[in-house]
Parts: C-alpha cells; structure tokens; sequence
C-alpha cells in the first residue's frame, strides 16, 4: 500500500521573536540569514503516523511530496533520513504565489500522477500560516473522504481507522481507502532521523516534477489563480501598560481592581 | 578553501543536537545528582546510529569520516555530562580499523555498534600517567593463550561488560596491546572513583590476575602497543579538544543568558561595555579552538598523523575552555558559584579535557618539539 505524506517547509517556529521580520511592502515573510528552514511540526507529526503505520505492515511504501523552491531538498532528505522510502518536490516558477486552493490543485496533480495509493497523510495546518486549508481541499479535489486532526492513524483490511480529536475528548472513525487524513499534534514526538537514514537519504534520488510534467491548468495555479487575497501583513505591536491598583485595604484594592478589570473588558 | 560541511555532515550534526535536546539535556541535573547514568541512554544512543559513526557498514556503522563524528561529539556534549563518553564505539572501531583483524571486527564490533556492550580501554597505572615505560601489567603467551597480570588505574567503564583494550608489557620495554572481554575470570574492578566533575562517569581501577585470553586477540604485532596507542591518541586528543569547543561553548551561551537577565538600576548587564568585551574574547577564542579542531580531524580524516597538530589543537581548546568557563562564571556573580545554576557544572566539566589523553604539559612538549624539530 502506498502512504503519500505531504509535507512544507516553513520558517523555524521556535526563532526568537527578534529575528521575526516582515515586508509589509512585498506582503511576505522575511527569511533570517543563517537559519534554515525546518519541516513544519505537524508535517514531521503525519510522517510519524505513516511510519507507525508502516512498522504495522510489511507492504507499505512511504513517498513524501513537497510544493517547495531551492531548499525543498533539505525537507524531503529530512523526512527520507526518518524512514521515508522516496521524495517527490513539485517547482516550477508558476506555481508561485498558489493559495491554498491552488497548492492543493498541485498536490492533488501529483498524487494523480503518482497513481495507485490508500492513504494521503497531511499536518492539521503549517506551522506558519495556521489556515489548516490544504488537506481538506486536497481531499476534494481527489474526490477521496477525509478525517481531519486526528491523534491516531491505522489502515487495517482496506479501512482506514482514525481518531479524531475532540473539544473534548476524541471519536473514532473509519473510511474506506483511498482517504486522506490530517494528523494533529497530539500523535506525539515525532521521532529523531537515524545516522542509517541520513546514508540512505544521502544515497536516494530525489524526483522533481514540474507544472508541465503534472499537465497543470495554468489557469488554477499561481498567484493569478489565487482566491484569497492578502490585504495586509504585519507584525503586530504590543503595548504594555501598567497601573498600581490601591485602597485603603485590601478590600478595596480589590474592589478597584475588579473595577479595572471591568472597564478594560477582561471579565 | 571550502569550510563548508557537507549536507550529510550537517544532517549528524543536526541529529546529536536534537538527541542532547530531546535525551540528554533534561536529565543532565539527574544525572549529576544520582552520579549515574540512566540505563537506557546507550541503547537510545545506538538506536539513532551514534555507536557506530566511523564503524565500517559491514558491522552495522555508517562508515562515515573522523569529522563526522567530531561533529556528531560537539553537539552530544554540549549538555556536558559523561554520556558522551558512552559513545566509546567509536575509538573501538577506529581502533579496530588501525589494527584489528577480520576476526576481531566480526567478534567485537557489532555489539558494541548495537550497544549490546560497551568497550573501554586502558594504559593508564598508578605509575605510568605520562610516562608509557613505567608500564608494570604483563601478558604472557602459554600455550596458545596470553596470561595477563597487573592492575590498571582510571580505566573507564571498566567494570561495564565489553571488550576492554589493555596495554601489557610483553618484553623488556616492550607494550602489546590486546584485547580483553571484561568481567571474565580473573578480572575485577574497583568501584568508580569519586569525580569532581562528570558525576555519572564510571571511572574504576581494574585488577587482572592470571586473566587469560586466546592468542587471537592480540592487537597488530607483539610489542606493537606504543604504535598503536600513538596512532589512536591522535583521534583521541582530537575528540577531547571538541568536547573543550563543546564545554566552551555551552559557557558562553549561559553566560549570556545570564547576562540579558541580570538587571541593575542601569539595565541588563549585558548592555555593558565590559561585559561584552568578555563575550567577545570568549566567542573569539572558542570559534578559533572549534576551527582547529574541525581543520585537524579534517586532516585525520584524510589519513594524516596528526600526532602534533591534534596536541595542540586539545592544548588550545583546553585551555580555552577552562578560560572561558571561569569567566562565565565570574559573569554569574555569587550566583555562579551555587548549584542552582548550571553554570558551575559546566565549569567542573570544562576542566577534564585538559588531563585526559594527556596533560596540557605533554601537549606542549610534543608541540614544541615539532616546532623546534630537533
Ligand atoms: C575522568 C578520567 C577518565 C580517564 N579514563 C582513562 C581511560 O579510560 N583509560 C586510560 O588509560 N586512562 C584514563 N585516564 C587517565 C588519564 O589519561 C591520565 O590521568 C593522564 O594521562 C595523566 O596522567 P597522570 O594523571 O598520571 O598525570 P602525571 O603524569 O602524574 O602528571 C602529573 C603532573 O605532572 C606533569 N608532568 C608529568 N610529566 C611531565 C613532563 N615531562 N613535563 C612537564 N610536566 C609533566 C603533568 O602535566 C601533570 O601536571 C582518565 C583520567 C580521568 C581524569
């Protein structure tokens, strides 16, 4: 059975704030020199629950894909030095600029491509924009059921059995394959690569298709083709303020500061 | 020139740094406290590929360079405890590598890559620290089997089950190296000394009485074991000078750490002129020290000796990081010199470097008599 997983490369969450910089002209993210990009969180999470799946059974097949420029090899060696068996990045200058519909019409031309597989495996959202848009899309145009935020994932007897997080508590769902699943974090760590991993990635090729290659409709890709416009980008500012709340005693003091609290909205 | 590091070596240094992270770090103060290293830690070291860096693909490694493993060193170190030495595989197989036979490697290596075992390896008595003739432990062949007497001081994991690497007089100012499974018959061990630093390490006197061994497992040639003990205290001093680097670095970053939240009536104490002077001859001086030691394992790698350039690139860092390290700590104020700062653990750690594998006196000497080459 194949497992396609996809995965995006996003600036490193955990930089200090300090290095945090937008172009508020350009509308874009300002990358810091130095520091390289990682797999998004929940991207490393749903690898995690397709190796488990593949520790469950001998004929799984793991391929990785990826929508991504230049350091787009860094995330498929990445993934590939956890277990991964093969990795496949879709570039071409006019996939720049895709929304979510269009990254998913991409992902979606690839997986065709791609042909014969049971399960298609995404993070909840990308660790960066959070909008959590891609797999659900993706599902659709793939014309396949989807499960979203799970925290756990089997495939068992041509079934797919998940279960999904909850406000409060989880369910447990089963879909017929091929389905695509987004796994949330509550999966757990995902683990470490091995030293033998990064041989074997070292030793891997690594396929590279383009919007030609995938027979994209230059009319649903691209920033042309986008749905959703970005109006604005900025980091926003935050004031700090603070007031000594006093009174005659404590009493008071804390009537006052039920007062502040009133006035200011926050009860 | 090209100081760039390959994708590969960066991806090994990338996975020790997430191990430190993920395994080492949080238990660093355990460790300390209990002097024990948790029983798991080996075989989560092995399963990540750690034990068998440089160790040939045929045993289970990853056959990857010296450098590689310098780097994978730095970063396991950098929580600075004694589970870096758990990663003695490595010497084994570079060990091996230098002089072992096929059947040594089958027997011995993948084990020890697997973290079924872990080897150590002794030249050290109560009279020789420096001085390799005051050797006294002795090997004898009877029969086809070498007979081994004599007791060895500060042998490292010594009591641990593993192959044990024992230099023997086999002859009037003659050594021999060979190879001993340890916790065999006739073989005993003192509990761990007591250390200042690197609490957890397992550093014990072993005494070998009529320990006997098959002729095989002797190690190159009979009366060999000074050449074989000159070509791996290249890499030796090459992986001590990295866990200075290691050690330097990690004072450094608590230093400042330290600094940015120190406030005084005039703000952080690391807006101050004089503080940051210190920063900057601490940042200096360890850039400096990792550079000689990557461009002197670079070397190794390569298959050169490097018996005096690793000395002094171990004098260098050595010295760096005691440097460093006792800066860092003065940077603390009182607070440094309690225990609820990390700093003073780091420090006592920064200090090994500079006695094992050589003292900073003996790297001097071997440095100056390249220099002088008489
Ligand atoms: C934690 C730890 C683990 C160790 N693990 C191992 C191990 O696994 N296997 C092993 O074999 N050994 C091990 N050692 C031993 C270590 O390698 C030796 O202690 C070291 O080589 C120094 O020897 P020594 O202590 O006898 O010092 P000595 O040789 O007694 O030196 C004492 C002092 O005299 C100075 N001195 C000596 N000769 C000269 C000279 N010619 N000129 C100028 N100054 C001189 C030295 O620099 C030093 O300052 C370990 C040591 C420690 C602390």
């Amino acid at each position: 059975m194949n497992i396609i997983v996809c995965i995006k490369q996003i600036l490193d969450p955990e930089i200090p704030p300090a290095k945090f910089k937008v172009d508020t002209v350009a509308k874009k993210v300002v990358c810091p020199e130095g520091i390289p990009l990682v797999v998004s969180p929940y991207d490393e999470q749903a690898v995690e629950a397709a190796l488990r799946i593949k520790e469950s059974r001998s004929d799984a097949k793991l391929t990785a894909l990826t929508l991504g420029g230049a350091g787009a090899k860094d995330a498929i060696k990445h993934v590939l030095s956890m277990g991964v068996d093969e990795g496949i990045i879709v570039n071409d200058d006019a996939f720049e600029g895709s929304d979510a519909f269009g990254t998913a019409y991409i992902l979606s031309k690839a997986i065709e491509k791609l042909g014969d597989y049971g399960l298609v495996l995404c993070g909840r959202q990308a660790a960066d924009w959070d909008a959590g848009q891609v797999g659900p899309v993706l599902a659709e145009y793939l014309g396949i059921p989807v499960v979203t935020v799970a925290k756990e994932v089997a495939a068992v007897d041509g079934k797919v059995t998940v279960k999904q997080v909850l406000a409060d508590g989880y369910r447990v769902l089963h879909m017929a394959m091929p389905a695509l699943v987004t796994v949330s974090s509550e999966i757990g760590q995902a683990r470490l690569p091995s030293g033998k991993g990064i041989v074997m990635a070292a030793r891997k090729q690594v396929t590279v298709w383009s919007s030609q290659d995938l027979g994209c409709d230059p009319g649903r890709i691209g920033s042309g083709a986008a749905r959703a416009e970005l109006a604005e980008l900025f980091v926003p500012s935050q004031d700090r303020k603070s007031e000594i709340i006093t009174g005659k005693d404590v009493a008071e003091a804390a009537g006052n500061l039920a007062g502040v609290l009133r006035r200011e909205g926050a009860i | 020139m090209d100081f760039d590091l390959t994708d590969e070596q960066q991806m090994f240094q990338k996975l020790a740094r997430d191990f430190a992270d993920r395994e080492i770090e949080p238990v660093a103060e355990q460790i300390e406290l209990e002097d024990r290293i948790p029983e798991d830690m080996l075989a989560k070291m092995a399963r990540v590929g750690l034990l068998g860096v440089t160790a040939p693909e045929d045993y289970g490694g990853l056959q990857m360079g010296f450098l590689t493993l310098v780097l994978v060193l730095e970063q396991i170190h950098y929580p600075c405890t004694p589970c870096t030495w758990l990663l003695a595989g490595n010497e084994l197989a570079e060990v091996l590598e230098a002089a072992g036979t096929r059947e040594q490697k089958d027997e011995f290596l993948p084990d020890v890559v697997e973290g079924k075992s872990l080897p150590g390896g002794v030249f050290t008595e109560a009279a020789t620290g420096s001085y390799e003739d005051m050797i006294t432990t002795t090997a004898k062949l009877e029969n086809g089997r070498w007979i081994l007497n004599g007791t060895k001081r500060f042998h490292t994991f010594g009591n641990v089950d593993g192959p044990a690497i024992i230099f023997a007089r086999t002859g009037e100012k003659k050594t021999s190296a060979i190879i001993v499974p340890k916790n065999i018959e006739g073989y005993t061990s003192s509990k761990p000394w007591g250390l200042m630093g690197l609490r957890g390490l397992e550093t014990v006197d072993t005494f070998i009485r009529n320990v006997s061994v098959p002729e095989g497992y002797l190690l190159g040639e009979k009366d060999g074991g000074l050449d074989i003990l000159f070509k791996v205290t290249a890499g030796g001093r090459l992986r001590q000078a990295i866990l200075s680097v290691a050690c330097g670095q990690r004072a450094l970053d608590e230093a400042v750490s330290y600094a940015r939240e120190r406030t005084t009536s005039r703000g952080p104490i690391s807006k101050m002129q004089g503080i940051r002077w210190q920063f900057a001859e601490m940042a200096s001086r360890i850039e400096a020290s990792r550079w000689l030691t990557y461009r002197m394992s670079f070397l190794r790698e390569q298959g050169k000796a490097v018996r005096s350039e690793s000395a002094m690139a171990k004098l260098f860092a050595g010295q760096a990081a005691e440097w460093v390290a006792s800066e860092a700590l003065k940077i603390h104020g009182a607070y440094g010199y309690t225990t609820e700062y990390k700093i003073e653990r780091v420090h006592r750690a920064a200090l090994a470097q500079e006695l094992i594998e050589g003292t900073n006196e003996i790297q001097k000497s071997i440095v100056g008599a390249a220099v002088v080459q008489d």
